[in-house]
């Protein structure tokens, strides 16, 4: 084929190929047209090639983490003894507390997380390339998990349900900088900030808490459970990383480390409320 | 393309796919993944032509696309793109060698990846710019590891279609 015409049916292909690609997107961008639909086709069809492809890859992926990451793997391994050794210690004030949290809570009849049913999900698919910040989970709507719930692991807030196709979910991690504000409360002082994704996987505040207002680095934040805040009340959100000041000195910043490890998630819980939990 | 070498591709396709889902999204190295999907659009346009560079990019960022919550074509589009300006900037290399092969992955998986993030955020997808630089070095080193094997498995799936349109001799056209 001469060249001039070979170059001529590249130009068309690309073109139409750009075309297609704009129609789609514009398809998705007005959540009309069969992208939803060839999503969950696509997820579904994919399940068992993942799977497979996990069985087989699951000692590779595990040889390389024990290659690569012996020396964190010793580290965590140490923290979580001396943490294990404070816990300990703890436990005995701690039932103590949560006796007399529950019958405050019971008091005032506040919603508390423990009351809110859940779901129990495996994490079956983790962020697959650098600009995904999602997870997927293997419960959908048939156990009544619908869009915006809040997803936690015993360590606290995950995420929230971003789209839920029949038997799976997928979930926005509260590190995505697309995440919406979460607001939450500091423990200790009670103020609310709106806490929104920063660098680094952090969480930061820069609005809401005030000046002459109290901050430890360490102090633990909760879903506040105000009108602003989407979650119900008293999900662990993170702890305070540094303290500084907004640039016209009127109110603190916080720069808070998630509470929830969202790397190598395998379980997690969808909490089964969305705006009556509030 | 023959219905048998269009199976062919897609199994190496599928392949692709799986070993990004299931290995290289999960090992993270400076905060950043691999991402071997891209490769697959580089390998192609090198293995054939723009053409089909840019027809096979298409198609797998396609699918990648249907799996992320991101918004759907824009891999597609940056695959094709790729795919295209591999198989076109091959045909300016005055000789194919190892070298200049190594470097067109590695300059064609940086413009991806960049063009991408440019892409995502005109989507309204809010990337982090600090990050960048480490996913672009991890790309970059990843799909230079894996562009031989890859396109071994695309030459065997290509077949004589695929032989007919490479260049490993002293060629120039104008």
């Amino acid at each position: 084929m001469p060249r001039s015409r070979r170059f001529g049916r590249s130009r068309f292909t690309l073109v139409v190929l750009i075309l297609a690609s704009l129609t789609i997107l514009t398809l998705d961008y007005r959540d009309t047209g069969p992208i939803q639909g060839l999503r969950g086709v696509a997820a579904t069809v994919f399940s068992p090639f993942r799977s497979a492809g996990d069985t087989v890859a699951t000692p590779f992926r595990n040889g390389w983490h024990g290659i690569f990451g012996y020396d964190d793997l010793k580290d965590e391994n140490a923290d979580l003894r001396t943490q294990i050794e404070q816990l300990k210690g703890q436990e005995v004030a701690d039932a103590n507390a949560a006796a007399e949290n529950d019958a405050l809570r019971r008091m005032q009849d506040l919603p508390v997380t423990a009351d809110i049913p859940r779901v129990v999900a495996e994490v079956i698919s983790a962020p697959l390339t650098n600009f995904d910040t999602t997870i997927e989970i293997n419960r959908g709507s048939g156990e009544g998990i619908k869009v915006g719930m809040a997803v936690v692991t015993d360590a606290g807030l995950v995420g929230r349900v971003v789209s839920v196709l029949g038997g799976r979910s997928r979930v926005q991690l509260i590190t995505d900088l697309d995440f919406p504000v979460v607001g939450s409360r500091l423990v200790d002082s009670g103020d609310v900030g709106l806490a929104e994704p920063g660098t680094d996987g952090n969480l930061l505040i820069d609005a809401g808490i005030e000046l002459d207002t109290a901050v430890e680095r360490g102090e633990a934040l909760v879903t506040s459970g105000t009108p602003d805040s989407d979650y119900p009340p008293g999900i662990p959100v993170g702890r305070v990383l540094s303290v500084g000041r907004t640039a016209d000195r009127t109110e603190r910043t916080l720069v808070i480390e998630p509470a929830a490890s969202l790397e190598g998630l395998r379980f997690v819980a969808v909490l089964l409320c969305d705006q009556d939990c509030q | 393309m023959s219905g048998v070498v269009v199976a062919r591709v897609a199994l190496v396709g599928l392949f692709v796919l799986m070993l990004q889902v299931c290995m290289v999204s999960q090992v993270v190295v400076i905060g950043a993944r691999g991402n071997i999907v891209l490769l697959f659009a580089i390998a192609a346009g090198l293995e054939t032509d723009a053409r089909r560079g840019a027809i096979c990019g298409f198609a797998l960022g396609l699918v990648l696309d249907l799996l992320l919550d991101t918004p759907a074509g824009i891999s597609a589009l940056t695959m094709a793109l790729v795919g295209y300006g591999v198989g076109s900037a091959k045909d300016l290399v005055l000789r194919s060698s190892r070298l200049t092969n190594l470097a067109l992955v590695a300059l064609a998986s940086a413009a991806g990846t960049l063009l991408y993030a440019g892409a995502a955020v005109v989507l309204g997808v809010t990337v982090d710019a600090a990050a960048l630089p480490a996913i672009v070095v991890v790309i970059v080193a990843v799909n230079a590891l894996l562009s031989t094997p890859l396109r071994w498995a695309l030459r065997w799936a290509f077949g004589s279609e695929g032989q007919t349109r490479r260049r490993d001799q002293l060629v120039f056209h104008r």
